[in-house]
């Protein structure tokens, strides 16, 4: 259902938050990619909430917490993280992409499949494709 | 275990799921979505242009993009040996698309509906200038891809163009 999956994704948009707050410090190239990208995920999450209120919804919370999948302790794991967690954010706007059940939310989605593939390569993620899919097609 | 930290702990358990594993999914989505699901096929897809489903049209168009780009990437490397190892991994991501395109359902004989003819692509004599060419239309396919799966009606056509447009996208970045 649209509004699952739409959820899920403003859950991936959180997380993605919380990650770059982490990720941020230790990523070189700076601060300035990491800012810029944070603050596209922050921009991105409002909006989706802003979709999913004008849906009837409540949008979910943040987490109070959050574990990471490994430590982030250098500029090298930092970078993967961020890869992890835009890759992980594209398979949700991909899923959201299938389900929306509105334009606005389809567009919504299909842009940020390609911004999550697209900045999952600017931290050395590999090519891929289908970034998204990949596996279920 | 207080109710606070039961509280952080299961919010850390839903993480864990979404950065390491299967996406937080409702089952449901899942269920609707690519992998297996695909999307009900029109009774006759061959016959006249006007009458043939939207989504197959739409997908014979994205058959025909493909196609210009395998071109294109092979001429660039024909004129340019020394781009192959550039351009080989993501001549083979054109080819993916192609295989999944076309496994979705019969199409049509003949080029796509407003396709330009097949000219054989022109490619700069200057290695730069010709890697700036396949980007310009790895760029250009990748808008069409979004404007296409905004048209779509199918779930899964519409993840498959969705994804096609993120992946070249990330080409147009890659070589651009």
């Amino acid at each position: 259902m649209s509004i699952d999956a739409a959820q899920a994704a403003l859950a991936g948009e959180h997380a993605c938050v919380y990650g770059y707050g982490v990720a941020g410090a230790h990523l070189a190239d700076g601060a300035e990619s990491a800012h810029a990208a944070l603050a596209a995920h922050r921009a991105r999450r409002d909006a989706l909430a802003a979709l999913i209120r004008a849906a009837d919804a409540d949008p979910v919370a943040a987490e109070p917490g959050y574990a990471l999948p490994s430590p982030v302790t250098d500029e090298a794991s930092a970078a993967a993280l961020a890869v992890l967690l835009e890759e992980r954010l594209g398979a949700l706007y991909a899923d959201l992409v299938g389900a929306a059940d509105s334009p606005e939310l389809r567009e919504f989605a299909v842009r940020g499949v390609v911004a999550a593939a697209v900045q999952a390569l600017a931290w050395g993620g590999s090519p891929a494709a289908f970034p998204g899919l990949d596996g279920r097609v | 275990m207080s109710p606070v930290t039961q509280r952080v702990d299961d919010g850390r358990r839903r993480l864990l799921a979404l950065v390491a594993g299967a996406p937080v999914l409702g089952a449901a989505a899942l269920v609707a979505l690519p992998g297996c699901a695909a999307d009900p096929r029109p009774k006759a897809a061959p016959g006249a242009r006007s009458s043939l489903d939207a989504d197959v049209k739409l997908r014979w168009r994205a058959v025909a993009s493909e196609q210009r780009l395998l071109a294109l990437h092979a001429a660039t490397v024909a004129a340019h040996p020394d781009l192959d190892g550039r351009l080989a991994p993501l001549t083979a991501h054109h080819e993916e698309h192609l295989t999944v395109l076309g496994d979705d359902g019969p199409l049509p004989f003949g080029s796509a509906p407003d396709a330009p003819e097949a000219a054989a692509p022109e490619v700069p004599g200057e290695a730069g200038a010709a890697l700036a060419a396949v980007a310009e239309a790895e760029r250009a396919a990748a808008d069409a891809c979004v404007v296409a799966c905004l048209a779509a009606s199918g779930p899964r056509l519409a993840a498959v163009l969705a994804s096609i447009a993120a992946s070249e996208a990330g080409h147009g970045v890659l070589l651009g």
